[in-house]
């Protein structure tokens, strides 16, 4: 036995006589345990979720106040800019100004710009259950709009709110080899997935700014993507994020021609799981990993050579951050927490209190980090170089 | 019992007795410990009986099997190293070969576990689960191309570390 291929099959052939294989009687009472362990989780989840569902209800009844919305000079539910003067915001509005579990009736209004100076509102042509709301900027007036979190549809507009069409999150526009001006990277079943699901092998996807509906992109990665950053950071660079199927490490995918062409980098420190998010973000050859768990901040990894090689930082992070993060000029890393900014200049390993506070934590959008300072009549706002007033709809 | 379930158990007794030590074999590529491995098969299966309607109606219900049971390896080799981590253990070993193994069998697994990760998953797939090209890539969520590439340069790794003849190509598809 000389050559490769019989050594190969020998082995192969040695490693399957070795495996004990028991009675199927043996598979049969696994999976007689398995479903009752199951059916004794589903009852579990059902006895819970009637306990969560009644303690609000009881909360209720005994008059308690509702959670009351934000008055309209508070604050709109997401905005996002295209560029410094096409820009997108989504109020929500429920009756008696508040929303109420139960009371399901909230509408929605799009304000859009074409100056970034005067504002128009019209009115979302669908009324759906809660409060959430989330709008993303394609062009200088298409915008999609999500009405809720885990809908498979989203509304789209190309005329700046003039007329909608309600597009599938799914892929259905066949394959684009890479993402068009405008795009957004998506992953069709975002977040982590589980053995034997239908996610197992979700593809990357894009959102296409034309029509606001999803094509395959063409990727020849040699690991699973689970997560995806929608917009490149401020360097141009796109970012996925997976699994080795082998090791179970995280890899880490960037595109410096939207898509066409990825490289892997391996990322020491990151464990993916459900509720993780891990956004890129830049300046010059400085990068920043930021990864939350679960809405915490679980880990902050920096790279001096444009992404090629991570460090991980140790030590105990800032709790409560919320909003984008920001990488200033000079290297230094500025966070939001519940507390006000907080900046690092020495790779995010230590933290001191900014001196400009007043500002509410910034969302991260095509044309840079977008920041709110509500009054009572208008939202002042300031996008990288650019700033303005977004008032209420009427 | 109605015949169609009949049937179908029938249907699942054959899958089980022709798949079963492939998939453990999959498993073991995943984990490196053959009773491990042997515990993911019977849970995989057991999943599959659970689902088996659904499984017998895939195109292809042992590659379904295949995934099932490298993505329960994967995510125990996970959970396992991210306790190591947390407790401060060194990460788990590389696969190890049945004790009673000797010589040529010994020499040849120690070069495949010398291998990267990518090329030691192809040829565990390929020649020691002895799926075909097209599962192989189904499985491990890549092209057939890339399949037989990385075949390709595994071997001719595999074969300049043992010192042996490597033809090209790989015999089945």
């Amino acid at each position: 036995m000389d050559d490769l291929d019989g050594k190969l099959s020998a082995l192969g052939a040695r490693l399957r006589e070795t495996v004990h294989q028991p009675g199927i009687d043996e598979v049969y009472a696994r999976s007689s345990r398995r479903s009752s362990r199951r059916t004794l989780q589903l009852v579990v989840i059902v006895v819970v979720a009637v306990i969560a569902v009644a303690i609000p209800l009881l909360r209720v009844g005994r008059s308690d106040p509702a959670v009351p919305l934000p008055p309209p000079g508070l604050g709109p539910k997401s905005v996002d800019f295209f560029d410094a003067t096409h820009g997108f915001a989504l109020w929500v509005n429920c009756p008696e100004g508040v929303y109420r579990p139960g009371r399901e009736n909230c509408t929605r209004q799009l304000s859009s710009t074409q100056d970034g100076q005067t504002w128009r509102s019209v009115q979302v042509p669908r009324t759906v259950p809660g409060d959430f709301g989330v709008v993303q900027a394609l062009g200088p007036r298409s915008a999609l709009v999500q009405l809720l979190p885990d809908a498979p549809t989203r509304l789209f507009t190309s005329d700046a709110g003039a007329s909608w069409q309600e597009v599938s999150r799914l892929p259905t526009e066949g394959s684009v080899g890479s993402i068009p001006d405008g795009g957004l990277l998506e992953i069709k079943c975002s977040g982590f997935t589980v053995p034997g699901a239908d996610c197992v092998h979700s593809p990357v996807v894009v959102a296409l700014p034309g029509s606001g509906k999803v094509a395959t992109l063409t990727t020849n990665l040699p690991f699973q993507p689970t997560l995806a950053q929608p917009l490149p950071d401020s360097e141009g660079t796109w970012w996925l994020y997976g699994l080795d199927l082998v090791t179970g490490n995280t890899l880490v995918a960037r595109s410096f021609d939207a898509g066409k062409t990825w490289q892997v980098i391996p990322v020491p420190g990151i464990v993916l799981a459900t509720g993780v998010r891990i956004t890129v973000t830049a300046a010059g050859s400085m990068r920043y990993m930021i990864v939350t768990d679960h809405e915490q901040l679980s880990s902050i990894l920096y790279s001096t050579d444009g992404g090629h090689t991570w460090q991980p930082v140790s030590g105990e992070h800032p709790m409560g951050v919320r909003g984008a993060a920001d990488v200033g000029t000079d290297g230094s890393l500025t966070l939001w927490t519940a507390d006000g900014s907080i900046v690092s200049h020495d790779f995010g390993r230590t933290f001191a209190k900014r001196p400009d506070q007043p500002w509410q934590p910034p969302v991260r959008t095509r044309a840079g980090l977008l920041s709110f300072q509500p009054d009572k009549t208008t939202v002042h706002y300031r996008l990288g170089s650019a700033s303005g007033d977004l008032p209420p709809p009427s | 019992m109605e015949e169609g379930a009949k049937v179908t158990d029938e249907w699942f007794a054959r899958l089980y007795q022709t798949a079963y030590r492939r998939v453990v074999v999959s498993a073991y590529a995943f984990n490196g410990n053959l009773s491990d491995a042997e515990e993911i098969a019977q849970e995989a299966f057991a999943i599959a009986y659970s689902r088996r309607r659904r499984v017998q109606a895939a195109d292809n219900p042992e590659g379904w099997l295949h995934t099932v049971a490298i993505n329960l390896a994967r995510r125990r080799w996970r959970r396992r190293t991210t306790l190591d981590r947390l407790l401060r253990k060194e990460i788990p070993p590389q696969p190890v070969p049945p004790p009673d193994w000797v010589g040529e069998h010994q020499e040849l697994h120690a070069a495949i576990r010398g291998l990267s990760d990518d090329h030691r998953a192809v040829v565990v797939l390929f020649y020691l689960a002895d799926l075909p090209v097209d599962e192989v890539a189904a499985v491990l969520g890549i092209a057939p191309g890339t399949v037989k590439s990385r075949l390709s340069r595994a071997r001719a790794a595999l074969a300049e570390r043992l010192g042996v003849h490597s033809e090209v190509g790989h015999g089945r598809s």
